[in-house]
């Protein structure tokens, strides 16, 4: 082929794609925002539409059972399926691309593990002396504590090794050790203790809270507006550590903060949800095959609202499929996560 | 006439054969209401062939008989494994405790006081931790005549296909599947079968199906039925039994209505928080399907750990109760449960009864 026509050709596909992102921002956005009209309005209790209508915008329903019902039950939980969402997708594909691995997810460098290790020292360990039974908050405190203890032994080991697999192993470790040490805990623990916690580590959308909401939506506010300032470094990071040195990126506080943001993201979900499979690994997948690009300025946004679409909508299916029986937030995300990310596996072999 | 010979043969080679023709009572059946989960058949000389929780068929012949050729059980047991809590309860009914050698509870998780004593004196071990796979290595060192188990959980099907594997004899007891609270009972007969005592499970039992009658009768005439909520609820997830469970059965002998009957299936089942929210709205009565420390014993600490539950009538008239630790150690004394539940519902009926099962939760 000749050379310049391949160069227009080219430009132009660059600009079709350009033209291309609004509209699948947009319809991600939508999707987003049709989850959560879906979810409020849905459920195994049946509220008449207008009544929802005037219900979320602050009037009475036809009974105040219905206006208790959104307000305190679906509201919360659909608001929490969206940051959820938004942050583990976000969480996952920061270090997608800082380990330039594609089955890297946000819970690769223990996260999880530290948040059930330490749910299981209180459930479990009988580190709850004195309370009768837990209480909710307080094991959200342990949770979060436990995801960022490991994220600060991965961010002072970070600070020290050179190259990236190391890390990575490092903190596949670090998860090895807390579950080897929470199995411990279930060895010793009677059964009813056990039925709860294994409960917790199925992870849930349900039962959340305002004041969970509030702290959740805190930190999303903060933590994904600074995941996409590091966008453009990050995409540094696309072509090499070395590369995104000479292109004058900081790389050991860099490292330090991508692994902070990502960290912490999972963090706040994992204290409040439990673990949520699947979302933070699947999303950017699907995120960069809808986008058909790799540069994180576009990315970002859009894993952000794919992240929250998928979450809601998976939310959605495991309130509604079986109603009024629950399934468990992880296996409708993994039952429709895996597929998705097998057949963009597949398709990504045939292109290359 | 040819398969006669060595039946003939097998009986006259028997060393056993001269002595015993006379002492086994001849028995055809033993009478079978509720449970659909088990069978015994009486054979020829005092052999019974008893089809457990798991179809498969035991051979149980009389102890002081030798016989070759194929795998059986010498009955009565003398020494015993039991696996689940409901099989000892029915052993403590049939007089029999002092054949367990082992127990799959710690000491201090039983309730039933000659198995405490049992493991002080020696007499019985710890061969398990609850619902996890058992010690095998203790329980084949116990030689037991008959280990009593369950299925149905994946641990528990692995445990009974390692017993199998070793010889050792497993029948499994898999009454909790029962879908009515006196077929749960009624497996009181398949154990009995084990120890030659089926006359005595048979009129125990009797005498429980007809305190529950009487108790159901009393009942029966009062038009308004309290509305039941029964379940428990952690994290905004909520459990409840299936309309064909054992405890919607359970409620509606004791004369209540149970708010989540029209959901289908004999097992618990998972509802969502609105669904619990919405119909616990309506209820008077709520049953919280646990017992201390699993759940708060105060109202305050219930509704501390689930505040959606702070709207709901029950919650809100003081009229929660939950589980005492040895409901589930207590299948021998279902009437004794019901009519707790029966005084729960209707206390007019039952003017100071003390509840034995259950207990009222404080507001705190």
């Amino acid at each position: 082929m000749d050379e310049a026509v391949e160069m227009t050709s080219a430009s132009a596909l660059l600009e079709r794609r350009w033209a291309r992102y609004p509209l699948v921002l947009g319809t991600f956005g939508v999707g987003a925002f049709v989850f959560l009209v879906l979810n409020v309005s849905l459920g195994s209790v049946q509220i008449p539409l207008p009544d929802t209508c005037r219900i979320v915008l602050g009037g009475e329903g036809s009974t105040w059972v219905f206006r208790s019902v959104i307000w305190k039950i679906r509201l919360p939980r659909a608001l929490a399926g969206l940051l959820c969402g938004s942050s583990l997708a976000v969480g996952g594909l920061l270090l997608q691309v800082f380990f330039r691995n594609p089955i890297v997810g946000p819970y690769i460098l223990g996260i999880s593990s530290g948040a059930t290790l330490t749910v299981a020292l209180i459930m479990l360990g009988g580190f709850a002396l004195g309370f009768a039974s837990v209480h909710p908050f307080f094991l959200s405190l342990a949770a979060l504590v436990g995801a960022m203890g490991v994220m600060f032994i991965v961010i002072a080991v970070a600070a020290k090794v050179r190259d990236m697999i190391t890390l990575l192993v490092i903190g596949l470790m670090m998860g090895y050790i807390a579950s080897a040490l929470s199995n411990f805990l279930i060895a010793f623990a009677e059964k009813e203790r056990v039925h709860k916690f294994v409960l917790w580590t199925l992870g849930s959308f349900s039962g959340f809270r305002w004041d969970e909401v509030k702290i959740l939506a805190i930190a999303a506010s903060l933590l994904l507006p600074a995941s996409f300032l590091i966008s453009k470094p990050l995409n540094a990071f696309l072509l090499g550590e070395e590369y995104a040195k000479s292109m004058g990126v900081n790389v050991k506080l860099f490292r330090l903060l991508v692994i902070f943001i990502s960290s912490a993201l999972a963090s706040v979900v994992t204290a409040f949800a439990g673990p949520v499979a699947f979302v933070g690994l699947a999303v950017p997948h699907m995120a960069r095959l809808c986008l058909g690009t790799s540069d994180n300025r576009i990315l970002i946004p859009g894993t952000i609202l794919l992240g929250a679409t998928i979450a809601s909508f998976c939310d959605l299916l495991a309130r509604t499929l079986f109603s009024p029986v629950e399934l468990p937030i992880s296996a409708t995300t993994s039952l429709f996560g895996a597929p998705v990310v097998i057949i963009l596996l597949l398709k990504r072999r045939a292109a290359i | 006439m040819k398969w006669i010979l060595p039946f003939w043969l097998a009986i006259l080679l028997s060393p056993g054969c001269r002595k015993s023709t006379t002492s086994i009572p001849s028995r055809t059946s033993v009478p079978i209401k509720y449970a659909s989960g088990f069978e015994i058949e009486y054979l020829s000389d005092g052999r019974k062939k008893v089809t457990d929780g798991e179809g498969h068929e035991l051979i149980l012949v009389p102890r002081e008989r030798e016989v070759a050729g194929y795998d059986y059980i010498k009955v009565p047991v003398e020494r015993v494994v039991c696996l689940s809590s409901t099989s000892v309860s029915c052993l403590r009914a049939l007089g029999v405790l002092g054949s367990v050698v082992g127990v799959h509870l710690r000491k201090d998780r039983w309730y039933i006081d000659e198995i405490k004593k049992g493991m002080e004196e020696g007499k019985i071990e710890v061969v398990g931790k609850g619902m996890e796979e058992p010690n095998y290595e203790k329980i084949l060192a116990l030689k037991p005549d008959v280990v009593f188990t369950y299925t149905g959980l994946p641990t528990a099907v692995r445990a009974f296909r390692k017993f199998e594997e070793m010889g050792v004899p497993v029948a499994v007891d898999n009454g909790w599947l029962e879908s009515h609270p006196l077929g749960r009972l009624e497996w009181i007969k398949f154990l009995a079968a084990f120890y030659d005592k089926e006359d005595e499970a048979t009129e125990f039992f009797e005498k429980v199906e007809n305190k529950v009658k009487e108790i159901h009768q009393k009942v029966a005439s009062i038009e308004q039925e309290p509305v039941v909520l029964w379940g428990s609820i952690w994290k905004g997830k909520c459990y409840v039994p299936a309309g064909g469970s054992y405890a919607a059965r359970m409620i509606s002998i004791a004369g209540g209505n149970y708010i989540f009957r029209d959901l289908e299936g004999a097992g618990n089942a998972n509802v969502t928080l609105e669904e619990f929210y919405l119909r616990g709205m309506e209820a008077d009565v709520f049953i919280y399907s646990f017992y201390p420390p699993y759940v708060s014993s105060t109202i305050k600490g219930l509704v501390e750990a689930n505040p959606i539950l702070a709207d709901i009538e029950p919650v809100k008239e003081g009229k929660v109760y939950c589980f005492q630790p040895w409901y589930y150690q207590s299948v021998d004394r279902t009437d004794e449960i019901i009519q707790d539940l029966a005084a729960i519902f209707h206390p007019h009926l039952f003017p100071n009864h003390k509840l034995r099962y259950f207990m009222k939760l404080h507001r705190g």
